[in-house]
């Protein structure tokens, strides 16, 4: 043993052994601790939601109108607006984050990306209600511009901004996983006569292959969630459609809308608050659980 | 140490001359005058009602400035559950009281007074750009608002209006401004057809109609006072020809069917403290000269129209005010609860 980080004995640093054991312990249990409460509350909070209305009724009914009578549960339509920004969002967003994150990691010189990372992240760091008032008073008006019939509130202005919103994601977690990538394989590359496009399209993108994927769905996970800018861009009309300039819910605006109106704690509508955000967590917590897969599945190792 | 003294000494000398000082100034911001009377009131309730009961409040706390009313909006039902457990003493109501709520304060052993204190139109909105409908008649009104309602476009309601979709805007279901449209458009709280963009937010309403030429959206008049750019007011027409929301069409009712009246409840038990009691009768005194001279300065009041502070905040804060008769009903009902209580 050459190594000089040997512990040595005694009864003493045994002692603060254990004490740095358990408050570091108790520490980690409090995280976990946090997300069983949470679970708890809104299994707890659902439970009298799903006696009144079926679970069946609830996933698979198309209409969502629990305020206003004839009350309807089916969660779909609100799963469909959330669908919507997530698949807009996503589409835009993964690859010009796949790009950036070429860009920089292949193309920019050291000094530029030092500046453009950072940059890049700044915009992961804008209040979301912000990034929502910039969508109803700057994309929605250019929006209308070019296509006139445009509503106040549309999917389209909701999922633009949502985009920008995890563009510093995909970008800065895609550009780590792609700087990773060790340079022996794409000195390899260059070798056997690959130019630098090659070397990025074939050689290190494949291999950083678990973290990209790992970045969308974290993005897109992120892009479910997201509530303020959504709420406020994209309206409160739930609509089950694939015109992207109609108004439309998502369940995260659903949830805010409940939230600042005065319903009663106890009534159905409080009630569909926790069933809605059962329904989220459900399918935040099924992305990341297939990134997790997916780090595992296509984690490739060298050295 | 030494060098330590004198600079302990300096700050310990800043520190009085500044509280001094705080002293000094809380003195100056003291308002109003102190008429002898202690005590807090807490006021909850609709955040429709909420300006018009702390502008009563404000001048109420000019001329007793040792009382304390803390004014709360968190919604008419919200406040109705906390009034009727007995935990606020006067409630702001954009619409009469509920049966549940009834059997609420029943359980809890709430009596209370209702009282009209002020009225309000609910105003139907359109963009400045729809040049061609001014007016609606309440069975258009009806047919385009009714629950599973067909009608999508403005050519559904007149063939020669433009053949163009409906954005449609109002107020979310929980908020009184909802029950009484509902209420008073279709004649059942309630309803109205699903798929309209329902905010808690009237600003929103706002937003929405005045960034869609087809829009056609429903709020409280306020709302459109302070938007006049941004939107167009669209008459209603309930037989007798169109009415516009105005101060004598609210407050006669001539603007029919979305003018309403809305209400503050004082707890009857607690109208046996003093402080209480000033409060509630304050609200249907005749108001001052100032204030009256005030009114009729900002054109809100006749010179020869002596209001009482009910209806002066009313018309202060942009809503109506209750007819005379009204008030003097009021006056005579908080007398006898008064009495009641004590």
């Amino acid at each position: 043993m050459s190594t000089g980080l040997e512990i040595t004995d005694g009864a003493v640093s045994d002692r603060a052994t254990t004490a740095a054991r358990i408050v570091f312990f108790s520490c980690a249990l409090v995280t976990v601790l946090t997300t069983f409460g949470i679970i708890a509350v809104l299994i707890t909070g659902a439970a009298p939601f799903f006696r009144e209305v079926s679970v069946v009724e609830f996933l698979t009914g198309t209409n969502w109108s629990p305020l206003i009578a004839p009350r309807s549960f089916g969660v779909l339509e609100i799963v469909w607006g959330t669908m919507l920004i997530v698949v807009g969002s996503a589409a835009l967003a993964l690859p010009v984050g796949v790009l950036t994150a070429i860009y920089l990691s292949e193309y920019a010189s050291d000094r530029l990306r030092r500046v453009l990372k950072p940059t890049l992240e700044v915009l992961a760091g804008i209040p979301t209600i912000v990034y929502g008032f910039f969508a109803l008073s700057f994309i929605t008006p250019q929006l209308q511009r070019v296509f006139p019939q445009t509503g106040t509130f549309n999917a389209a202005a909701g999922a633009i901004v949502v985009a920008i919103m995890i563009l510093p994601m995909v970008s800065s977690l895609s550009e780590d996983a792609m700087s990773a990538v060790p340079d022996h394989l794409r000195h390899a590359g260059y070798g056997l006569g690959a130019t630098k496009f090659e070397v990025s399209t074939r050689v290190v993108l494949p291999a950083a292959l678990s973290g990209v994927l790992a970045s969308f769905v974290l993005a897109i996970s992120r892009a479910i969630g997201e509530t303020m800018a959504v709420a406020l861009a994209a309206g409160m009309n739930p609509t089950i459609t694939l015109d992207l300039l109609d108004e439309i819910q998502t369940m995260t605006a659903y949830m805010v809308q409940v939230a600042i109106s005065d319903v009663s704690v106890g009534s159905i509508q409080y009630q569909s608050l926790f069933a809605v955000g059962l329904t989220l967590f459900v399918m935040t917590l099924g992305m990341n659980l297939l990134s997790q897969w997916i780090r595992l599945r296509y984690q490739e190792v060298y050295d | 140490m030494e060098r330590d003294a004198p600079s302990r000494r300096t700050r310990r000398g800043f520190l009085a001359a500044g509280a001094a000082g705080v002293a000094a100034l809380a003195g100056c911001v003291v308002h109003g005058a102190d008429s002898g009377l202690r005590g807090t009131i807490t006021m909850d309730g609709s955040n429709t009602v909420l300006p018009h009961g702390a502008a009563v409040a404000e001048e109420f706390l000019w001329r007793n400035n040792r009382v304390t009313i803390p004014v709360i909006g968190s919604g008419t039902g919200a406040g109705f559950q906390q009034f009727c457990e007995g935990h606020t003493d006067i409630q702001n109501a954009s619409r009469p009281i509920l049966p549940d709520e009834e059997a609420l304060c029943a359980d809890n052993g709430v009596e209370y007074v209702e009282l009209e204190a002020l009225r309000d139109g609910i105003a139907v909105l359109g963009n400045p750009e729809n040049d061609w409908c001014d007016c609606l008649s309440t069975a258009q009104l009806r047919a385009i608002w009714e629950p599973g309602s067909n009608v999508e476009t403005w050519a559904d309601v007149d063939s020669d209006w433009p053949d163009e979709e409906f954005a449609l805007y109002g107020r979310d279901p929980g908020s009184g401004t909802f029950d009484s449209y509902t209420e008073r458009l279709m004649g059942e709280i309630g309803a109205i057809r699903g798929d309209y963009s329902a905010s808690a937010d009237t600003n929103v309403i706002v937003r929405g109609v005045s960034g869609d030429a087809h829009a056609l959206g429903w709020g409280g008049v306020g709302f459109y006072q302070e938007n006049r750019d941004e939107l167009t007011l669209i008459a209603v027409d309930d037989g007798d020809g169109c009415e516009r929301p105005e101060r004598e069409s609210v407050e006669t009712g001539s603007y029919s069917p979305l003018s309403r009246s809305m209400y503050v409840y004082f707890n009857a038990d607690e109208l046996d403290s003093e402080v209480m009691r000033t409060f509630a009768r304050f609200y249907f005194e005749e108001v001052s000269e100032e204030a009256h001279e005030e009114a009729v300065s900002e054109g809100f009041a006749e010179p020869d129209e002596r209001l009482t502070w009910t209806q002066w905040a009313a018309r202060r804060v942009g809503f109506f005010a209750v007819a005379d008769d009204v008030v003097d009903r009021s006056r005579e009902t908080l007398e006898d609860a008064i009495a009641g209580a004590q």
